[in-house]
């Protein structure tokens, strides 16, 4: 599996669980605030995000993108490059 | 991760691009709402002092915030919300009155000290030292060593421990930044706290069977005879005083000598004039403006250049900007000796202003007058360091020769 899929289906996942919605109906054009979702949201997000894939996120430029599209586009852009980067990757 | 640009005029601002991006702010977008950092954003002098000095302006509550946070994403920051809980009562009414004065009183105290022959001294030794070797870091081996000297002497803090707890205070400094925090950065700051409320709880235990003439002995007497407390709340008090008096006045003093040292023509006319001395320290602190904003709420809707703002919302004052305002402050960012308009906001104004702003400024003219002694000391041509924060930045590196 990709590092785009990964990341598509773990934020899926996520925003089912904090908006208790099916995984189906998140919509990946809309914003966090689209959802109802505070800077208190996106800072948890971020954190979890970070655990997950090992990243580290700025939760003031996270709460920025304009969509769940932009941001996990450029996601996946950090850990592609890192991946590539990394011996034996 | 920086794979998007933001069109916030605050986001990424630091020292060294700070200047140009206030004057923009002030002459297009005076008062306007952040997206970064949630919240208004004031750069003009008018419009900061006014905030400051209305009545109903109150320190900015961050409770409800963290607490939400910690609550909705079971993080367990016990020592943040305990440090910014003491926080939120020391400045509020009426416990805001009563840890002045406590502080005031014990500030008081620092009379008996002969606090500015001690500086003095203290400076000229540093000084001494730097000469021995050819070469001085102003930033860490002047203005932060004398700040850290005088928060010590003051409150009567082991020269051991000194350096520990400097490291611990500044990396605690993220609390004042008013930037979205990462769940990372607010665990690193919850043991933080515990780490320093930890080194104080003990000391006033001992201050409180054995105490003497500094500072803390002077806070746990006036706190167990009219304003009892728990050590631990105390203790909050103590740590907000350290990190409030020693990173400030450290920044004040590096950037204080940076813009003295650039201007040779202003040097020499000071070395030659003791009498300006008081009135240069005060434009030095204008432009180093070591706290370059505070946040404040309102308590009731107001309407300010053409914005509407709602009680409660999150203001921005930036003194920094305020203090380069050239409405207030003509040729703004030389440094003026007979400067005929109104205060600089260095200490903010109004019911909150900062308790230690004379013993500051005090700090900031001995320092300057121990720089003025020594004519052979000049710039290296090494680019200075400044800490990337918003807020409270100092400069990291200054380096300075021995000529």
């Amino acid at each position: 599996m990709n590092t785009a899929d990964d990341i598509r289906n773990w934020v899926r996942g996520h925003l089912a669980g904090v908006l208790n919605v099916a995984p189906e109906s998140i919509a990946f054009d809309r914003k966090l605030s689209d959802y109802g979702l505070d800077s208190v949201d996106a800072i948890l997000m971020a954190g979890e995000l970070e655990d997950h894939f090992g990243l580290e996120i700025d939760p003031a430029t996270f709460i920025q993108y304009a969509t769940f599209e932009s941001m996990m586009t450029s996601l996946a852009a950090v850990l592609d490059a890192r991946r590539q980067s990394a011996p034996g990757a | 991760m920086n794979t998007t640009t933001s069109d916030d005029p605050l986001a990424g601002i630091h020292a060294q691009n700070r200047d140009v991006i206030y004057r923009k702010l002030r002459e297009e977008k005076p008062v306007y709402w952040s997206t970064v950092h949630a919240g208004w954003v004031l750069t003009r002098y008018d419009d900061v002092q006014w905030v400051l000095k209305h009545p109903d302006a109150m320190a900015l509550e961050v409770m409800p915030f963290l607490e939400k946070l910690s609550r909705r994403g079971g993080l367990d920051l016990p020592n943040l919300l305990a440090f910014c809980a003491a926080l939120s009562l020391l400045t509020r009414p009426p416990r805001h009155e009563a840890v002045r004065k406590m502080l005031g009183q014990a500030l008081g105290g620092i009379a008996r000290l002969d606090l500015p022959g001690l500086v003095s001294r203290r400076a000229e030794a540093l000084l001494d030292d730097g000469q021995r070797r050819g070469s001085i870091d102003l930033a860490e081996g002047y203005g932060r060593a004398l700040a850290l000297f005088v928060i010590g002497t003051f409150l009567g803090i082991p020269d051991d421990d000194l350096m520990t707890l400097s490291a611990l205070a500044r990396e605690f400094m993220a609390v004042f930044e008013r930037t979205v925090p990462s769940v990372r950065t607010m665990q690193k700051l919850d043991r933080c706290a515990a780490a320093l409320t930890g080194y104080f709880l003990p000391l006033l235990a001992a201050r409180r069977r054995n105490p003497g003439a500094d500072g803390l002995s002077s806070i746990v007497r006036f706190a167990d005879e009219q304003f009892p407390r728990a050590d631990a709340e105390l203790a909050q008090n103590c740590l907000f005083f350290f990190i409030a008096a020693e990173e400030t006045t450290s920044a004040a003093i590096a950037t204080g000598a940076w813009v003295l040292l650039q201007r040779p023509g202003w040097r020499a006319h000071l070395a030659a004039d003791p009498s300006r001395h008081k009135d240069a320290a005060l434009e030095l602190l204008r432009l180093a403006s070591p706290i370059q904003f505070v946040a404040r709420q309102l308590g009731a809707d107001v309407e300010l250049a053409g914005q509407k703002i709602r009680a409660g919302e999150p203001l921005m004052l930036m003194l920094g900007a305020a203090n380069r305002d050239p409405e207030a402050f003509p040729d703004p960012d030389e440094p003026v000796l007979d400067r005929q308009g109104p205060k600089p906001l260095v200490f903010a104004a109004g019911p909150y202003s900062c308790v230690g702003a004379q013993l500051a400024a005090l700090e900031v003219e001995i320092a300057m007058r121990a720089l003025l002694n020594r004519p052979a000391l000049q710039l290296s041509s090494n680019v200075p360091i400044w800490s990337d924060r918003m807020n409270i930045a100092p400069l990291l590196r200054l380096e300075a020769q021995f000529t």
